[in-house]
């Protein structure tokens, strides 16, 4: 999945990433948008900016991330 | 109508609002309700002497009530077993129709909670068999709370003729 | 979406329920507990003063040490417990006038504001912008962030991705208010600093001049550290200097904020790369204690394709990017392939169009679609000319003479989607084919140069290659050393770049005093609570966000010249005034609920309300149905609706958006205001039954009552 600008995605689990920290577990069930995915090379492994239904904007590991809706 | 009746004799009344303060004191309530009210008439003159008047004005706990029937969300109620009208504080919005739709002003804004106050004469006291606040702290005693056949005769016509001007 | 629970609306509920539950017997218990309530009503309303958490605890003391009755000292111990575990929460109230969790809801941000990496308090600078306060809200920016032009021109705006605004019809400009405010107040020379706290002689040494060691070193500065930022390159803004194309943004604007950070006395040392020019053991001598590495993504991935490395024309596109922003204006060839489908390979494409280059391709292994660039900047770019070859991937660069001659690529088709849904070009056989070019610029992504770091020992790399951080206080696992930007994030935003820069300097601050160190990301603040414009529902409606001018298109194609000119005056104004004011309604939707579900009016349609699942909005219906009733204003957590009689009329109005205006009618007595005729003929509908002929009547409360009380009055002849 490569995630684009302005989705809607779901944090649906902690990642297994490295960057995950513990204080981004409360994040897990919560709404958000992609505001700033990898824009340099569709890499999976790039972390990526999510703004989180308020919860602030955060720069996430990919494999947490599902899309919602549309 | 409810089952209870709250009478006042006139002519024992003083007019010190012992009454009204009680009433609001009973329901912790801010500057501006008056769930009862002294409505003061005169002094005027009657043949060659100055003469006063204090009415009490609580609810009069309708048979028809106008507040209830204008309570859009159900919180103006009137009890089945006993008749008393009284405000459900959760269910209450705060939209004033009560207070509109009442011609004595009976319910009242408290303004601290946003929703509509009124007597309720006292409901958790007389539950307890007690009387209501009102009637407790009234030094002349000119207030009776009862029951409709515990009233004398006399005044129960009087009352009745009163009431009947009203509607 | 409020996950967790506030403990100072916990003690809130607590204390109201132990007051009401007339538990607490003894009258001057009661009265300390309220007093105590009265203290947390105000931490939880923002009314609240640095004094606050020690009167509360002042008071509970006292309920301990000289309660009369047991429950009184229980409820002293009890307040004093909670307070105490949850310390910083109160604090964090009192100081931030900010509740994250949106339990008190007089302090629950914006979403603009959570949104933005830097934390700015955006409702505050919309509304101070379409004041004409310019100043005052580049001020306001400049508490959480010290660049309000260069954000204002190239934020990613995650703001506006959040705006709720734009679950109505499109979200609020906000960038461009930001960018408007800076230009305005920068012209009218009124853009200031703030004044820093005196000189406390402690050194810190940033290394690199990006956005996110400069903005350490301005917040270090205003806390009176002495900063010295070394930067390799002669110019100082990182990668919004040498990264970001002129036409983007403009060099003057870069130049005239960072002047401005170093007028705080902050020390530039330009041409001048640590391990190189200067080293650690210099630093410490010269007195430095703490360290900031700010060093950015300045390396390139390479392609990894025959003639990559020995063919002249071959130029990756940040340092290309760079010799051009450092003014070296010379065209890299005539026809230039770029290899890549992302931000910077669009900048180094539309930078060879202004160079002169006759031909511009950018070459993508995948779709349009699946291109991780902007998607404005592709279409800016479309519409300047530049070509672009989907689905395309380079096996060779070829050459002759030791110069580019083209470049060898091979069609592609998608894969079906693997198990993580990412669809990979396959090539196809037989497609190759060569694209005639003069200089190839490779722009696939970028790596940090940590070339000169070995000197920092303990500092550990991820498997990204990028700095490992607590990334709550930017702290690297050697002490006294912190990392911001790109160098810990891998290529990002200016603005998050400028986050952790913020973070930094708190952190750095702490580390030099001693304080613990937050575990938890920061909350943003609220730095003021404006009044809304009053604007009519309609109106509020029919606002459109505005549409920027830009330069025109054969301009764009030859010069540097910015191409979005910025907002008008009128624009600016208006589009604040569409702004709904998130930071005052907390969008919970008890208005619409009531009107809807307990009065069963429903003259409320604001589906904007919801995040998930926003409904349609409509501002017009209010006027047509609302009956003035007030339930919405009286139940609303915030003052955000209103309802108000002015003027002969009873106005509702939702942040100053006007609702609704009814005629008022007034008491026939004695000239009291009453409601509208929608109100009274609402309730005489509802009551018909009871008493038909009521409907004339005007009276009000107290004349009614009065007019009944004469009726009951006996005022007899005294008796002969």
């Amino acid at each position: 999945m490569t995630f684009r600008q302005g989705q809607k995605v779901k944090i649906y689990r902690r990642s297994e990433d490295e960057s995950w920290e513990d204080y981004m577990e409360e994040f897990i069930g919560l709404h958000g948008i992609i505001t700033d995915p990898d824009t340099s090379k569709n890499d999976p492994e790039a972390l990526i900016e999510v703004s989180l239904d308020e919860k602030g904007t955060h720069r996430l590991p990919q494999d947490c991330l599902r899309v919602i809706g549309q | 109508m409810s089952q209870y009746y709250l009478f006042q004799d006139q002519k024992k009344c003083i007019g010190c609002m012992a009454c009204v303060v009680a009433c609001k004191s009973r329901q912790a309530l801010p500057r501006g309700p008056l769930p009862s009210l002294i409505v003061t008439i005169g002094p005027r003159k009657v043949g060659h002497l100055p003469r006063i008047a204090f009415t009490f004005m609580p609810c009069f706990h309708c048979e028809d009530p106008w507040c209830v029937a204008a309570c859009p969300t159900g919180a103006m109620l009137q009890r089945s077993d006993d008749g008393i009208v009284t405000v459900q504080p959760d269910l209450c919005v705060g939209c004033k129709t009560c207070m509109s739709a009442c011609p004595w002003g009976a319910p009242q804004w408290n303004p601290q909670t946003g929703k509509a106050v009124k007597c309720d004469y006292c409901q958790d006291r007389v539950a307890e068999g007690l009387e209501p606040a009102c009637v407790t702290v009234c030094p002349t005693r000119c207030l009776h709370f009862g029951t409709p056949d515990q009233i004398p005769e006399i005044r129960r016509e009087r009352y009745a003729r009163a009431r009947a001007q009203d509607l | 979406m409020t996950s967790h629970t506030c403990s100072v609306k916990s003690l809130h509920e607590q204390l109201r329920d132990t007051l009401g539950s007339g538990k607490l017997t003894h009258p001057w218990c009661r009265q300390k507990v309220s007093e105590i309530f009265d203290l947390v009503h105000d931490v939880s309303q923002g009314q609240a003063g640095p004094d606050h958490l020690d009167s509360i605890l002042e008071l509970a003391g006292q309920l301990t040490d000289r309660g009369p009755a047991a429950d009184c000292r229980e409820s002293g111990e009890f307040v004093t417990a909670f307070v105490e575990e949850n310390r910083e929460a109160f604090q964090s109230h009192i100081s931030t006038h900010t509740c994250p969790s949106g339990h008190c809801p007089m302090l629950t941000p914006a979403p603009c504001q959570m949104a933005c990496p830097a934390g700015i308090d955006v409702p505050s600078y919309v509304t101070l912008v379409g004041q004409g306060k310019y100043a005052e809200a580049v001020s306001v920016i400049r508490r959480d962030n010290p660049f309000p032009w260069v954000c204002g021109l190239v934020c990613t705006h995650p703001c506006e991705f959040m705006c709720v605004r734009g679950r109505m019809d499109s979200p609020i400009a906000i960038m461009d208010l930001k960018g408007f405010a800076a230009e305005k107040s920068m012209s009218a020379r009124q853009y200031a600093n703030p004044e820093p706290l005196p000189d406390n002689c402690r050194k810190v040494c940033i290394v690199g001049a990006g956005p996110g060691g400069l903005t350490a070193a301005y917040y270090l500065a205003l806390r009176g550290y002495r900063v010295t930022v070394l930067e390799a390159l002669p110019v100082a803004g990182g990668m919004m200097m040498v990264g970001i194309p002129r036409y983007r943004l403009p060099r003057e604007v870069i130049d005239r904020e960072v002047a401005m950070i170093e007028s705080l006395g902050v020390e530039l040392r330009l041409n001048t790369r640590f391990g190189k020019d200067v080293t650690l053991e210099a630093l410490r001598a010269e007195g430095y204690e703490a360290f900031l590495l700010a060093i950015g993504t300045h390396g390139t991935y390479k392609l990894r394709i025959p003639g990559e490395e020995d063919l002249e024309g071959v130029l990756p596109a940040v340092p290309f990017l760079r010799r051009v922003s450092l003014g070296d204006h010379r065209m890299p060839g005539g026809r230039v392939a770029v290899v890549g489908g992302g931000n910077v390979a669009i900048d180094a494409a539309r930078t060879s169009l202004r160079l002169g280059c006759e031909q511009v391709h950018i070459l993508y292994r995948r779709t349009h679609a699946e291109m991780p660039a902007h998607h404005e900047e592709v279409v800016e770019a479309e519409e300047e000319g530049v070509q672009f070859s989907f689905l395309t991937i380079p096996k060779e660069i070829r050459g002759e003479n030791g110069r580019v001659t083209g470049i060898v690529c091979v069609r592609a088709e998608l894969s079906e989607p693997d198990s993580s849904g990412r669809r990979r070009p396959v090539p196809v056989e037989g497609s190759e084919h060569v694209i005639p070019a003069d200089a190839v610029i490779p722009a696939i992504g970028q790596e940090v140069q940590s070339k000169g770091l070995e000197a920092f020992e303990q500092v550990d790399w991820t498997r990204r290659s990028t700095i490992r951080v607590d990334t709550v206080t930017m702290q690297t696992h050697q002490e006294g050393v912190f990392a911001v930007g790109d160098a810990v994030t891998g290529p990002a935003t200016v603005v998050e770049a400028i986050s952790g820069g913020k973070k930094a300097a708190s952190a750095i601050h702490r580390y030099f005093e001693g304080i613990a160190q937050p575990a938890l990301p920061a909350v943003p603040v609220r730095r003021r609570r404006l009044e809304s414009f009053e604007v009519p529902g309609a109106l509020k409606s029919d606002l459109k966000r505005p549409e920027m001018s830009l330069l025109g298109r054969e301009r764009r194609r030859i010069t540097f010249q910015q191409v979005r000119l910025g907002l008008t005056d009128q624009q600016a104004h208006d589009e604040s005034r569409r702004c709904l004011r998130c930071d005052i309604c907390i969008r919970c939707g008890k208005c619409v609920e009531i009107c809807r579900d307990k009065m069963g009016i429903g003259a409320l349609q604001l589906g904007y309300l919801d995040f998930d699942e926003p409904g349609p909005t409509d501002m017009r219906i209010t006027a047509e149905r609302c009956i003035a009733c007030g339930a919405c204003a009286t139940n609303c957590p915030t003052g955000a609706m209103q309802i108000t009689d002015e003027d002969g009329y009873r106005v509702l109005s939702l942040c100053g958006t006007v609702l609704n205006r009814l005629q008022l009618e007034y008491c026939e007595i004695c000239g009291e205001v009453l409601g509208p005729a929608r109100y009274h003929d609402y309730i005489m509908k509802r009551v018909r039954d009871i008493s038909p002929e009521m409907g004339s009547r005007r009276v009000c409360l107290d004349c009614a009552r009065s007019k009944s009380g004469g009726r009951h009055a006996e005022i007899t002849p005294p008796r002969e």
